[in-house]
């Protein structure tokens, strides 16, 4: 009798830690996984549902796609002076790069990331380089009287910051650190842009040239270099598929 | 009746050894959680419990589970370690991109120490409530009919002598 009580009670003990255990395996949490469109995982995307715009000058075929084509005429690179040229330094420029802003909207229902990728055509580095950007209306950018600030150091090629001179042209702040980060590669894809459903955001992409890859592939003209091109801005987005719901 | 015991013992024993396994879980701290996508194949399944301890230190080649700023995770492989601003870049090794931001030390939850195939589909196939319930009344009704058995056999044993 006792034998079976302790029998019994050893059960119930037994189904506790089962309940318990069973309890535990099948409440934990699930994780996601940010996926592309090109990933496994089953999904539609439809380029439509994201709206790109772009604004400012220079931009030759201005449409909601994933494509444009830039002209990118630059007079001057990213460098104060040569101190080396012929020991004469070259005057300061101001126009060193190109600005082009664009509006993305998401007119899906779950959030997306896009990317952008600036090709010149070129088999060969001519040293365009490029940073996208957010752009933050409610923060007015400051308007300083500069017109092209710069880091003295060759290797330093950052963007950093955006200011508007007193002729109201945006110009560059450069860095240091900025440009190691996003830049690892000549022309690589920007760091994905999030954009969450039903949202808009306007963005800035800032272009402009390495000062060696300028003087290399400049073209001298009644003493003027100028460095022209076109550039393609590629933009791919991609959904980031929702999270699964643990019923 | 010797096989119902060796079948009972056995049973016993498992269910034992799983209660301490997930006892220990708790006492070290170690993280369960269930992969929910395949964007981790093929070393991780959909389906699969991973199971995740926070580590001193991680570097590329880790698989680790992070919290998302929605407050869910996702548990993917650290490819590569920015210590100056205390971020990882992450990428799924089924995903052809790398994840679209970095995440930060800070909400890095642990390490994948190791991990037990099928068995998320635990939790990720079923409702744990109705789980629970239903296994609990099942076993409760098997003790307590045992129970009552053994009660009414008793006497029959003894009238028996």
């Amino acid at each position: 009798m006792k034998k079976n009580i302790k029998r019994s009670v050893f059960s119930l003990v037994l189904c506790a830690m089962l309940v318990f255990c069973v309890g535990f395996y099948s409440s934990v949490e699930p994780t996601t996984a940010w996926f592309s469109d090109t990933g496994s995982q089953s999904g539609s995307f439809n380029m439509d549902e994201i709206d790109i715009t772009f604004t400012g000058e220079g931009i030759v075929d201005s449409q909601t796609s994933d494509e444009t084509m830039i002209e990118l005429d630059f007079k001057a690179a990213t460098k104060a002076e040569d101190e080396e040229n012929n020991g004469e330094p070259d005057p300061m420029f101001e126009h060193a790069a190109e600005f082009y802003t664009f509006t993305a909207k998401n007119n899906s229902t779950a959030i997306a990331q896009m990317r952008i990728n600036v090709t010149t055509g070129s088999e060969t580095d001519i040293g365009v380089r490029y940073c996208v950007y957010e752009l933050d209306t409610s923060t007015p950018i400051p308007a300083e009287s500069v017109t092209l600030l710069v880091d003295g150091q060759n290797d330093s090629t950052a963007l950093d910051d955006v200011y508007v001179d007193e002729n109201g042209e945006r110009v560059l702040k450069i860095g240091e650190s900025y440009y190691d980060a996003r830049l690892k590669e000549n022309l690589n894809n920007s760091e994905a842009l999030l954009l969450e459903a039903g949202g808009e955001k306007d963005y800035c992409i800032g272009i402009w040239v390495e000062y060696d890859n300028f003087l290399e592939n400049a073209v001298s003209a009644n003493g003027v270099r100028t460095l022209e091109c076109n550039a393609t801005v590629n933009i791919s987005a991609t959904q980031i598929m929702p999270e699964s719901e643990n019923g | 009746m010797k096989i119902i015991n060796v079948i009972y013992n056995v049973v016993a024993t498992v269910i034992v050894l799983c209660f301490v396994f997930t006892v220990g879980l708790k006492i070290t701290d170690t993280k369960a959680y269930a992969v929910a996508t395949p964007s981790m194949e093929d070393e991780l399944f959909e389906g699969d419990m991973v199971f995740v301890r926070a580590a001193e230190e991680y570097v590329p080649g880790d698989i680790v589970t992070a919290k998302l700023p929605s407050g869910s995770t996702f548990t993917h492989r650290i490819s590569s370690v920015d210590s100056e601003n205390g971020l990882v870049y992450t990428q799924g090794d089924n995903n052809p991109q790398p994840d679209p931001q970095p995440t930060a030390f800070e909400d890095i939850i642990g390490k994948v120490v190791f991990s037990v195939p099928t068995l998320g589909n635990l939790s990720l196939k079923f409702n744990a409530t109705n789980i629970i319930l239903v296994l609990a009344g099942v076993l409760v009704l098997l003790t307590v009919i045992r129970f009552v058995l053994s009660y009414i056999k008793k006497p029959k044993e003894e009238e028996a002598i």
